[in-house]
C-alpha cells in the first residue's frame, strides 16, 4: 500500500527538500514496498523526460545579448 | 562603481548559470520561441543595469526569475489574453531528438515526452507554473513562493498535483 507519507517523502527527495534522516527512512521502505519503487520510477520517467525537452540558449541570441552588453558598458564609459 | 571589466565577468557568470534555466522557463509558459527570445535579452539587459543595486547576489537568479516572469505577464496583457488561455503552440520547436534508450524504446520515450507536454499547455497557469519552476529553473518551494507570492504548501500541493496527473498519463504507455 503506497502511503501519502511516501508519496510525499518521494516528491521532497525530487526536489531536494528532505534531510539524511528522511532519505534513509525513505529508501529503507522502499526496499519493501513494491508500489513505492514503482512511484519512484514514474517520478524518474517523469523528471527525465521534461529535462530532455530542454532547449538551448540560440548561438546567435547568446551573440546579440552579449554584444548589448558591451555597447551598454561602453556608451556609459563614453559619457563617465 | 566597479570596473566596467569586473561587471561584465561578474554578468557573464550569472549568465552562462542561468540563460539555460530562464530560456526554457519562459518558453515553457509562452510557447512561443521569438517571444521567449525577446524576453530572455531583456531579462539580461535590465539585469545588467540593476547589478549594482542588488545587495545580495546570491539572489540574483530570483531576481531574474522574478523579472521574467512579469515579462512574461506583461507578455499575456500586450497579447490582451488570459494567461491561463495560452497554449504551447509551438510545441514542436520544444521537443528535441530522445537519447536515451536505456529502459525505454525511442519511440515511447518520444511519446511520453509529447503527452507531458501536451498535458502541461493544457493546464491553466497557475497549476503548472510551480512545476515548470521546479523543473526548468531548480528553485527551492521557498524560491517559488516568493516568485509567485504563494505560500509554500501552495507550492507542494501544486507541484504534486502536476505530477499527480503527469504520471497517470504517462503510465497508461510504460
Amino acid at each position: 500500500m503506497l502511503s501519502e507519507k511516501i508519496i510525499e517523502l518521494i516528491n521532497r527527495y525530487f526536489d531536494n527538500e528532505t534531510s539524511k534522516e528522511e532519505d534513509m527512512y525513505l529508501f529503507n521502505r522502499l526496499s519493501s514496498n513494491e508500489e513505492g519503487r514503482e512511484y519512484f520510477k514514474s517520478m524518474t520517467l517523469l523528471r527525465e523526460t521534461t529535462k530532455q525537452s530542454e532547449v538551448e540558449v540560440p548561438q546567435n541570441l547568446e551573440e546579440q545579448i552579449l554584444n548589448s552588453i558591451v555597447s551598454k558598458q561602453r556608451s556609459v564609459k563614453s559619457y563617465l | 562603481m566597479k570596473k566596467s571589466s569586473e561587471k561584465i565577468i561578474e554578468f557573464t557568470i550569472v549568465y552562462n548559470r542561468y540563460k539555460k534555466r530562464l530560456l526554457n522557463y519562459v518558453l515553457s509558459l509562452t510557447g512561443n520561441k521569438m517571444h521567449s527570445e525577446d524576453i530572455l535579452q531583456n531579462v539580461f539587459l535590465k539585469y545588467f543595469d540593476n547589478m549594482d543595486s542588488l545587495h545580495d547576489k546570491s539572489k540574483s537568479h530570483i531576481w531574474l526569475f522574478k523579472t521574467a516572469r512579469n515579462e512574461i505577464y506583461g507578455y499575456f496583457r500586450s497579447k490582451r489574453s488570459k494567461a491561463d488561455q495560452f497554449n504551447t503552440q509551438n510545441i514542436d520547436e520544444i521537443i528535441e531528438p530522445v537519447e536515451g534508450k536505456d529502459l525505454y524504446t525511442e519511440y515511447e520515450l518520444r511519446e511520453i515526452k509529447e503527452i507531458i507536454m501536451k498535458e502541461l499547455s493544457e493546464m491553466n497557469i497557475e497549476q503548472r507554473e510551480p512545476y515548470l519552476l521546479k523543473e526548468y529553473g531548480g528553485l527551492t518551494y521557498r524560491e517559488i513562493s516568493f516568485i509567485i507570492g504563494i505560500e509554500e504548501k501552495t507550492v507542494k500541493s501544486r507541484l504534486y498535483k502536476v505530477r499527480q496527473k503527469l504520471i497517470k498519463k504517462i503510465s497508461k504507455i510504460v
